[in-house]
């Protein structure tokens, strides 16, 4: 029965595919080809329609739109109720004031692209005004170019009408100024700063309200050392740093400055300080030095008493970053960074006990916090709160945070902003070690894509980039990609460059044999220094990679070595116009062009280095995505 | 013919999607003809697209196997010309071919100059064969 059934259908088979191809013979040839060749060529734009993920813009600007940062660390007023902080914008860098109590912020004043932005290490918020009238800030506005006619300038902003005034303007830059390393109230209407050229500048505020700058010491009596921190002990009394001696002046008197403590001598091995922070409760320094073995070592220093008691080592627990006095001067508070990726916020409340409250925070590359890119916090309130710019508990984008000692709680007083993520989705990367085949032990981070499953047959493109690329991680999920990056990175130099390298590439055989890794679509990434260590990269192993992306790039790679590879990528380079490379960048397309490497650029009006404003990181992100999926 | 006419087709199909790319190197000009490459592959996938018409539907098969034979030369001398100024690959005309292929530029030119060598050849050889036809029908006639 089942037989004939068959056979019936194999007989009807037969007929009807025989009509067919007598039809089909009546196809003239000619046009049999151009079916065919239709067929070939429309093959590739189909296949690269069917890859690219739905939304693919939309996921990239929403990403890109999320994607904030801050400057610099809050300061907050001597009450603890309002903080001055810097974000970037939808178009620059704004910097507003905060009242904590009802949460309510007010933009005091927004550089705009395409004016020039401030450079982002030469920018720190000032400390309040005794009386919370006054807060302040320092700004360069032609960025990171090293152009000597651009003007540092010092403004300062009453808190109550938000007008901003340029109280002090000089040539060349303050290179990463922190809130006391140059600056210094005196009182409510008067304070001095150091500028470039090494003068101590008075400024005093007259009755109508505008404000008279006097040199109070010109350069030479002040030496050529940098003064790294200044504060005022009391009335007109001021204390700096220069190198390893601290300097005292009363400004109103006519004296000229006298070495108040030289600590050359007075600890063993000092290299230099890094750091100084000063308590008026206790009149105790805390100083974090650096040793000539570069270790970092803690030292309280009471420039009253005799030479044995006024100087002695505090013991930490773990490795310190700029400590600073908390609790009224009976306890400090420190960073530490013996985590990688992560850095830890280590608070011991008071000296009496040893107990500690560890904070772990995530890494932030793309907030300058204080003399690098490193956590770091504002004590206020007399130390009993700290305000902690970070990233923290699987956020994306950094909030700032207020931890009250009292109540040892930590809670976001200017939370990240929270945009309707219709087609993104907020993820975090992975951190992981292994023991790659060369026996080494490296620690990577991936993000995989949010439909990602492992054991499905799909293959994913995939994005081996370095540290600096790290807040793009989500986009580049989102976008269908998955996210790696291996090792120290390639910002790195000497052992630690060749380390990751050999890291980087047992790292792409490992993932090239994994079965949702497509091989055919593996990508490089590096942004700023970075790229540098890329390109070299590049040298020993050209291929297999189906493109670059190289962000506000240094070194682009060598053409010729990528040119003999067989099958060369392609590449991005991105960066702004305000670099001034538009012209050595359309140069180096047209000899890839020769060569026959595809680069492209993606050069943003009105930008410069590196993207601050949210809408040229949408941009960014958007060219970014569609140099992935080929359009 | 229908070979020809196939490759043709092919090559000018592609090269019309080509102009539709949105790579920034096509708005780059070619550095002998001085004009985008963009605009320049549109002129060719034109010309390609008509000699590929009138390889496969028309009987001018004379006038065909001419125009292949004159446009292939043509070819010869801008690559040699890109050569002599230092293009060793002429990466946006044959974009397209790597991209579908997925082969290096290297292996692309192989492949373009492997198939003008093979239209040239074919196509002067179509010419001589046909010269023969014609001699071999005319000469009966000389001899009556």
């Amino acid at each position: 029965m089942i037989e004939k059934y068959f056979e019936a259908g194999r007989k009807a088979g037969a007929i009807l595919g025989g009509k067919m191809l007598r039809r089909m013979a009546s196809i003239p040839a000619e046009i049999w080809i151009i079916i065919l060749v239709v067929l070939l060529v429309g093959a590739r734009p189909v296949w690269t329609f069917i890859q690219r993920p739905a939304h693919l813009n939309e996921i990239a600007a929403e990403c890109g739109s999320g994607l904030i940062s801050f400057w610099g660390l809050p300061t907050a007023n001597c009450a603890g109720t309002k903080i001055a902080y810097a974000q970037t914008t939808e178009n620059g860098l704004g910097i507003f004031l905060n009242d904590l109590a009802t949460g309510k912020r007010q933009l005091i004043h927004e550089f705009k692209e395409p004016d020039a932005l401030p450079g982002m290490e030469l920018f720190t918020m000032l400390p309040w005004s005794p009386d919370d009238s006054f807060f302040g800030y320092t700004v360069n506005q032609p960025g990171l170019k090293q152009e000597a006619d651009q003007l540092q300038q010092v403004v300062i902003c009453d808190a109550k009408t938000g007008v901003e005034t340029i109280v002090g303007s000089f040539p060349d830059q303050l290179w990463r100024p922190t809130p006391d390393s140059f600056f210094s109230w005196l009182s409510s209407y008067s304070f001095v700063y150091v500028n470039h050229q090494q003068e101590l500048h008075l400024e005093q505020r007259q009755a109508d309200g505008s404000w008279k700058d006097t040199i109070r010491l010109d350069s030479s009596p002040m030496g050529d050392a940098p003064v790294s921190f200044i504060t005022n002990l009391s009335g007109n009394d001021i204390v700096w740093l220069q190198g390893n001696a601290f300097w005292r002046l009363d400004v109103s008197s006519a004296n000229a400055p006298a070495k108040f403590f030289d600590l050359s001598t007075n600890i063993p091995e000092l290299k230099k300080i890094t750091r100084v922070s000063y308590s008026p409760e206790t009149g105790r320094f805390l100083l974090n030095c650096l040793d000539s073995n570069n270790v970092a070592t803690v030292w309280q220093l009471m420039p009253t008493g005799s030479s044995s008691e006024n100087l002695s080592r505090i013991q930490h627990h773990h490795a310190t970053w700029g400590g600073k006095w908390i609790n009224q001067g009976d306890g400090w508070a420190y960073v530490s960074q013996s985590e990688p990726q992560h850095d830890t916020l280590v608070i011991q409340t008071n000296f009496s006990t040893a107990a500690t409250t560890l904070i772990k925070f995530s890494v932030d590359l793309s907030s300058y916090y204080s003399q690098g890119f490193t956590l770091s916090f504002t004590p206020a309130a007399n130390g009993k709160r700290l305000f902690i710019p970070g990233i923290f508990n699987d956020e994306i984008v950094p909030s700032i945070w207020e931890y009250d000692m009292d109540s040892s709680s930590l809670r976001p007083v200017v939370p990240a902003p929270k945009y309707p993520l219709l087609h993104a989705r907020d993820d975090r990367l992975l951190r992981q070690t292994m023991t790659l085949p060369s026996g080494h032990t490296t620690g990577y981070q991936i993000q995989f894509p949010p439909s990602f499953d492992r054991h499905q047959k799909r293959r994913y493109p995939v994005m081996i980039a370095n540290q600096y690329m790290d807040a793009y991680a989500s986009a580049f999920a989102d976008c269908g990609v998955i996210y790696v990056t291996v090792g120290s990175g390639a910002h790195e130099v000497g052992p630690e460059e060749i380390q990751w390298e050999s890291d980087a590439w047992e790292f792409y055989k490992y993932l090239a044999g994994t079965p949702y890794v497509d091989t055919s679509r593996i990508y490089l990434g590096a942004a700023c220094a970075e790229t540098g260590g890329l390109s070299k990269f590049l040298l020993t192993h050209p291929s297999p990679w189906k493109g670059i992306i190289l962000m506000d790039f240094i070194q682009p790679p060598d053409l010729n070595v990528l040119a003999h590879s067989g099958h060369p990528p392609k590449i991005l380079l991105s960066a702004g116009s305000q670099n001034n490379e538009s012209v050595l960048l359309y140069n180096y397309q047209a000899e890839a062009c020769k060569v026959g490497i595809n680069v492209e650029l993606s050069i943003l009006e009105g930008t410069g280095h590196p993207y601050i404003s949210q809408r040229s990181i949408r941009k960014r992100l958007e060219s970014v995505m569609n140099f992935i999926y080929d359009n | 013919m229908l070979s020809a006419g196939g490759i043709l087709v092919f090559g000018g199909i592609t090269r019309l999607l080509n102009v539709f790319e949105k790579t920034q190197q096509l708005d780059m000009s070619s550095p002998i003809v001085r004009i985008p490459f963009r605009q320049l592959l549109l002129c060719i996938g034109i010309m390609e697209l008509i000699l590929a018409c009138l390889c496969l539907f028309t009987n001018k098969r004379a006038l065909s196997l001419i125009l292949i034979a004159w446009l292939v030369p043509i070819y010869g001398v801008y690559r040699v010309g890109l050569w002599t100024m230092g293009w060793y690959h002429p990466y946006p005309l044959l974009a397209n071919l790597m991209e579908t292929l997925n082969i290096s530029p290297f292996m692309a030119d192989g492949v373009a100059t492997a198939i003008s060598a093979f239209l040239f050849i074919g196509s002067v050889r179509m010419l001589w064969i046909e010269n023969r036809k014609t001699y071999a029908a005319a000469s009966p006639k000389k001899r009556d």
